[in-house]
């Protein structure tokens, strides 16, 4: 069974078709009107019929009609139906009034170059995906030609069948194997173009269900891991890995354990989806991709998913805007009377691996390294130097290297002794 | 929804008058004759080599008569002179 949305997507795409193949009838109308006007006639002024000017006539008509009911959507099966026939049997009438036009003996039809339009008008029914199509409109022109056939018979006299191909190449007679070629050429093309539909059918339905999945999976990945996966040109399995200059943020909710008490588990969801809301665009817009929602905190990498040059830099500016974006944010959830909160962060950069963890079944892109836990460490260490955000000396040293250009000078907290890390580190306070 | 029956039914309708517009422009079925047929006949056997003015069971079209006179060949004449010239006739012969 189909879902709704995916069945929705499907519609979509063959109405594309039904508009798509109307411009392309229409085009040649246009096209053969020109080569009309501008030919020389072939016939008298006061012939019974005008067959060129009348087929395109009343083509365009038909098409304009069809396109009426397919542009607001009511092209129904009965209507569709009714257009493929309409079209082929109007194509053939067309054809089988050239020996009125040309006051000839019918068996001039036979000969009438039109019948090529014939294949034109089949296969552009495969446009629209639906094989039922094709054969309708096969069908209708194996059936159409027969009557000409028969009407040629039946008006001039079996007198003129001939078996010589070059008497009926060069007079106006009756080749029974000629008249067989075509109305054989006709159904092949018919039910090839057919065959050929139901296996794409199967790889259109399979590939617009995958896109679809797709869709679905990559709202849970980062946008640039979600294209690293389905881009992939190798099957991805667990171990591989690359080694990666990173910058490493951590970023993490003050005072939510205390907000969490007094929300509801709903109220809750949309206060964290506010603040991540908040953040994630940020650092999206500084080239960072977030590589895990922690609860409250968010783990993100400048420069991890793809190298870059200018990592440090992208994650100090980023930081800095979030620290911007979060005072904001603090002052309207105290206009509005909820909790105050405020964002801490830590930051950190160096040699990180990228790569995929897990087992066959479920796999994980993930930044592993020094970097990653004392970017966390220094997050919480925070507290201990009473700032909301501080990054390693050697982030912002790097920083300036890359074009990183702040308006104040950060504070610098030399040998500061975070815990668990065994060797003391230099600091910078960012905010 | 009524809207869209009337709308509906005004495009069927434009549909059906179109198409006997191009029938009545384009062929003579619906008892239509453009003027060329109105003021004009066709006359036999009148016509000098290379000057027919169209369609026989032999070529398609204008200046292909290949000799004078030919009684298959016609051209087109005032209504109600081709009997008044000598030889002319109303039908192929």
């Amino acid at each position: 069974m189909i879902p709704e949305r995916i069945a929705q997507d499907l519609i979509r795409q063959q109405h594309r078709s039904e508009l798509l193949v109307t411009a392309v009838q229409l085009c040649v109308i246009f096209l053969l009107s020109i080569v009309y006007y501008v030919a020389p006639r072939g016939y008298t002024a006061d012939a019974p019929v005008h067959s060129a000017p009348l087929g395109l006539s009343l083509f365009a008509i038909l098409v304009l009609f069809r396109l009426w009911f397919a542009y607001t959507r009511q092209l129904n099966a009965f209507w569709l139906g009714f257009s493929v026939v309409a079209e082929m049997a109007l194509l053939l009438f067309t054809i089988w009034t050239y020996h009125l036009q040309f006051e000839e003996m019918a068996s001039i039809n036979l000969k009438n170059t039109h019948i090529a339009y014939v294949f034109v008008l089949i296969a552009l029914r495969a446009l629209r995906f639906e094989p039922l199509w094709v054969i309708l409109s096969g069908l209708t022109a194996a059936l159409g030609w027969s009557l000409i056939v028969w009407h040629t018979l039946y008006s001039v006299g079996t007198n003129i069948i001939t078996w010589d191909y070059v008497t009926y190449a060069s007079t106006r007679s009756f080749h029974p194997g000629s008249e067989f070629d075509k109305v054989l050429a006709i159904l092949l093309v018919t039910f090839i173009i057919a065959a050929v539909l139901k296996r794409a059918r199967n790889t259109l339905f399979k590939a617009v269900t995958q896109t679809h999945a797709a869709r679905d999976l990559a709202r849970f990945f980062d946008s640039g891991i979600a294209t690293k996966i389905t881009q992939a040109e190798k099957y991805l399995l667990a171990g591989q890995g690359e080694i990666r200059h990173a910058a490493i943020l951590f970023t993490d909710l003050r005072g939510f354990t205390k907000a969490s008490a007094l929300l509801s588990p709903s109220e809750l969801i949309a206060f964290l989806g506010e603040y991540q809301h908040l953040l994630v665009p940020i650092i999206q817009k500084h080239g960072g991709n977030i590589d895990k929602f922690m609860g409250d905190g968010i783990l993100a990498s400048f420069g991890a998913v793809s190298p870059t040059t200018t990592y440090a830099a992208n994650a100090l500016a980023a930081v800095d805007s979030i620290m911007e974006a979060v005072e904001i944010w603090s002052k309207d959830l105290q206009q509005r009377g909820r909790p105050v909160v405020s964002v801490g962060a830590g930051l950190a950069v160096g040699e990180v691996v990228f790569g995929i963890i897990g087992n066959e079944d479920r796999l994980e892109y993930t930044v592993i390294g020094e970097a990653v836990n004392l970017a966390a460490k220094l997050e919480k260490h925070n507290k201990a130097e009473n700032v909301k955000a501080l990054a390693t000396l050697t982030t912002l040293e790097l920083a300036e290297q890359q074009g990183y250009a702040h308006g104040t000078d950060k504070e610098k907290r030399y040998g500061r002794c975070v815990a668990g890390v065994s060797e003391p580190v230099d600091l910078i306070v960012i905010a | 929804m009524a809207k869209r029956v009337i709308q509906n039914t005004a495009i069927i309708l434009a549909a059906i008058a179109a198409a006997i517009a191009a029938l009545r422009v384009h062929t003579d079925w619906l008892d239509h004759h453009p003027d060329e047929v109105r003021t004009r006949e066709r006359c036999y056997s009148i016509t000098r080599a290379g000057k027919n003015d169209c369609a026989t069971h032999i070529h398609s079209c204008a200046a292909q008569a290949e000799r004078d006179r030919d009684p298959r060949e016609w051209m087109m004449v005032p209504k109600g002179t081709c009997l008044k010239i000598a030889g002319g006739k109303q039908q192929a012969s």
